[in-house]
């Protein structure tokens, strides 16, 4: 049976499509993104999350480092990658399968760029769900999606601004605008304002969605946006089908076009990105180009692996690490050159390196991997490495990180941070 | 109607039903389709003679092909020349056959060499964990265990080096030895060794691991693996010559022929190269299963040819393509696929495990029609789930605890 609040959302979501419908064109947030070289305000750094930056170091060291127990409290749970945004950086513990949501208290830490210091960390309750986001014109408010469906707005200074009761648990934000989009564990796409009101909901579609009852989790990924709609991927409730449905949305939740994604090994959506003539996505280890406008599939890319992290793409090329790094042509997914990862092929032999799965921020012709950057022309790499000794210390199962990522880089200007299971939050300058 | 007119026509149809729903509303009763674009008349059987008479790897020449010399063919019936008792617990791979002598290993603890005519035990060594068939060239033996690969001298099985970082698995690739080079899939990465050392000449990593056995001609070497792609790798140092992509997995072995190099993919297509470029000359879809409604790609897990027809195996069936364009002449349902069962041709017929009504049975099709000439049922002390191979006048066999020799 749908709740209460369930038919609510649904009715917004319905009224918001009726609007639209006579209206013309749905309305169209104002969203200007000015591509700072200063920040990277949410996960995927613009509204299509391109990891696309104007900007990234040319090369570097380890500046400072705050380990997860120097923090208080501590920083446990799957550490998020960074955001940063005006001289501060901000990671999320996320709760997950070892650290248990029943339990778990979520830590969003702030640290200072230039000196490394802790600002604040705040405790959230039930556990996150996804990385923060960070909105609004001065970059005064850090959003994060709580595992009990709470979309948590604080204030740069830690304090609570708001609290929006979306239900399901909550994914890592989009900032469009002055909106944000959020997916619910549910496989339910969000628009909320600013200021934390609900703009509209929309569904997953299918019949067997509408008998079971929306709430039942799917794995989803973060929706991104442009200036034709907002476009979020969850795996349908046929577990043992490998496919992974994609919705194009109008900015008003009307929908423009449904397309299902059955590529082989792996059935997660790992993540989207959204350039002016394609969208990418990656699902288990398939990337895929679809025609933004129609959803139509262009290319699909077999890495042959099961995982893989989301894609970045720059003017060239489309960028995903996939057990291997791989950069492939826009036009038509043929692979360019490929980073070989020598981590064995099962975390059952005691691995000393492990797969490539951050999303790589591509800037100035850089690609940037572990703790350090690649030619985006042809992979050979410019400086840094790949950080594998770092497992060395610490309490070490490969097990997780054949699955997430082991080091999440993200860049501005002149430098780059990451998070680390074993050390913690670390910039590179 | 005369029955030449009707036989093409009938088999046209036969091998129509694969891809008739694939077709679908197209309505038309050939293979013609976007996957299998032939015109659905086999071309006249016509093979290429083989030169070896051995049976030196998993699939015979380093090539892969599964083809031997008419001379090294039994004529005739076969009945069983010997059985070689080989006590496991886990299992059998393909015997080996070189210059006389059956190289065979329980998967387990052991390893032997067995004289090819009486069946008489030459020697025996302990080996921990021996996994995919044994190679054999210029007198040395190659075998990958779970964690390491070994050589010995074939003739009396001294040890001739190990290698303690390069293991296999028992679906994994076995190795090849190919002149003085010895060729392993290990890690996620192809390794090519000194054979008489075990040194490393060269590695290629793809980041992924291969249970595809490679095949080697010449000086080019052809590997395929879970990176999904077909490569041409020169010997001398793994160069790469050309890669060409496919849609999935390869576990298949890598098979090359008058040119021509095959591959079976994990999305149950077989596809044809050429070896100089390549160059995608064809390809073939093995019809899909179909099971609660679902279709799921029919996997190949051998590829054999004899130069004039491909033969490709999968769980439960053996298809022969034409090598020139990929179609299909004739199938085989009721062949046994399993971890190690392959495909042995020479002298114009094709060997291979099938199920009959007691089990399991040694098969013998005539290759350019597909029928079968003999068919030996195994019983209680023998089974023909392992292998064939073709050496030497002789086709071996495991099973059941035993090695069989038939001719």
């Amino acid at each position: 049976m749908l709740s209460r609040r369930e038919v609510l959302a649904a009715g917004g979501a319905a009224l918001a499509v009726g609007l639209a419908g006579c209206g013309g064109s749905p309305p169209t947030p104002d969203a200007t993104f000015d591509a700072p070289t200063t920040a990277w305000p949410t996960a995927g750094y613009d509204p299509g999350a391109t990891g696309h930056a104007p900007a990234g170091p040319t090369e570097g060291t380890v500046s400072w480092s705050v380990s997860r127990s120097s923090a208080d409290p501590p920083l446990y749970g799957a550490l998020s990658p960074p955001v940063v945004a005006d001289g501060t950086v901000y990671v999320a513990g996320l709760a997950t399968h070892y650290y248990r949501p029943d339990d778990f208290v979520s830590p969003l830490a702030a640290i200072d760029a230039a000196s490394g210091s802790v600002r604040w960390v705040e405790g959230f309750a039930g556990g996150l769900g996804g990385g923060p986001a960070v909105v609004g014109d001065d970059s005064e408010t850090v959003v994060v999606g709580g595992y009990d469906g709470a979309l948590h707005a604080v204030g740069s200074d830690g304090s609570s601004e708001w609290t929006a009761d979306l239900g399901g648990r909550l994914g890592t934000p989009t900032a469009y605008g002055n909106r944000l989009y959020v997916e619910s564990g549910s496989g339910r796409l969000h628009a909320v304002g600013s200021g934390g009101d609900r703009l509209w909901a929309a569904d997953r579609p299918g019949p067997s969605e509408l008998l079971v009852g929306p709430d039942e989790p799917v794995e989803t990924t973060m929706p991104v946006a442009d200036d034709r709609g907002v476009y979020a991927a969850f795996t349908p409730f046929e577990r043992e089908r490998e496919a992974v449905v994609v919705l194009g949305y109008d900015h008003g939740g009307g929908r423009r076009w449904r397309a299902v994604l059955d590529g082989r090994y792996g059935r997660s959506p790992n993540g989207l990105a959204v350039t002016d003539d394609a969208l990418y996505a990656t699902v288990g280890g398939t990337v895929y180009a679809l025609d933004a406008d129609t959803g139509e599939e262009r290319w699909r890319f077999v890495t042959g692996s099961t995982v893989a992290g989301p894609p970045t793409v720059d003017d060239e090329r489309v960028y995903v690490g996939a057990k291997n790094l791989y950069a492939l042509s826009r036009s038509e997914g043929v692979e360019q050159w490929r980073v070989v990862n020598e981590a064995p092929p099962s975390h059952h032999r005691d691995p000393t390196a492990l797969p490539y799965l951050a999303r790589p921020p591509v800037a100035d012709g850089r690609v940037y991997l572990r703790t350090g950057a690649v030619s985006a022309t042809d992979g050979t790499r410019l400086w840094g490495g790949d950080a594998d000794e770092w497992l060395q210390s610490g309490n070490y199962f490969a097990e997780p990180y054949y699955r997430r990522p082991m080091a999440s880089p993200v860049v501005t200007g002149d430098a780059m941070y990451l998070t680390h299971p074993h050390r913690g939050v670390v910039k590179v300058a | 109607m005369t029955d030449a007119d009707r036989r093409p026509t009938r088999r046209r149809l036969l091998a129509s039903l694969g891809s008739a729903a694939a077709v679908g509303a197209a309505g038309c009763l050939g293979t013609r389709s976007e996957h299998n674009p032939t015109s659905g008349e086999c071309p006249e059987y016509d093979p290429v003679e083989p030169a070896t008479t051995d049976w030196r790897g998993v699939l015979g020449p380093t090539t892969n092909t599964g083809a031997v010399a008419a001379e090294a063919v039994p004529e005739g019936d076969l009945a069983i020349d010997w059985t070689v008792p080989v006590e496991t617990y886990v299992g059998h791979h393909v015997p080996v056959v070189a210059d006389g002598t059956v190289y065979v290993h329980d998967m387990d603890d052991e390893l032997s060499a067995v004289d090819a005519e009486t069946g008489e035990r030459m020697w025996t060594r302990p080996l921990t964990d021996p996994e995919p068939a044994p190679a054999v060239g210029g007198g040395t033996l190659v075998v990958v265990t779970g964690e390491e690969t070994h050589a010995f001298d074939a003739a009396t099985g001294d040890r001739r080096w190990k290698r303690d970082d390069l293991g296999g698995g028992i679906f994994g690739a076995s190795p090849i030895v190919a002149g003085d080079t010895v060729y392993v899939q290990s890690g996620v990465a192809t390794h090519a060794l000194s054979r008489s050392t075990g040194e490393t000449r060269w590695r290629t990593a793809t980041g992924f691991p291969s249970d595809s056995t490679p095949a080697v001609d010449g000086d080019t070497v052809y590997t395929a693996g879970d990176d999904t792609y077909v490569r041409a790798l020169a010997a001398a140092d793994g160069a790469e010559r050309w890669r060409a992509k496919t849609s999935a997995r390869i576990a298949c072995n890598v098979s090359v022929v008058a040119g021509t190099v095959l591959v079976g993919t994990g999305a149950g297509n077989v596809l044809g190269f050429d070896a100089e470029t390549g160059e995608e000359r064809w390809r073939y879809r093995l019809e899909p299963r179909r099971a609660r409604g679902e279709r799921r790609p029919r996997r190949p897990e051998t590829i054999a040819t004899d130069g004039s027809r491909v033969y490709v195996a999968t769980d439960d069936r053996l298809v022969a393509l034409a090598l020139a364009d990929g179609t299909r002449c004739w199938d085989n349902r009721n062949y046994a696929g399993g971890y190690a069962s392959g495909i042995a041709v020479g002298a114009g017929k094709v060997f291979v495990p099938t199920h009959d009504d007691s089990g399991g049975a040694m098969t013998v099709l005539d290759a350019a029609t597909g029928n079968t000439q003999q068919e030996l049922a195994g019983d209680e002390r023998q089974r023909f789930d392992i292998g064939p191979s073709v050496a030497g006048g002789g086709v071996y066999f495991a099973g059941r605890n035993a090695v069989v020799r038939l001719s």
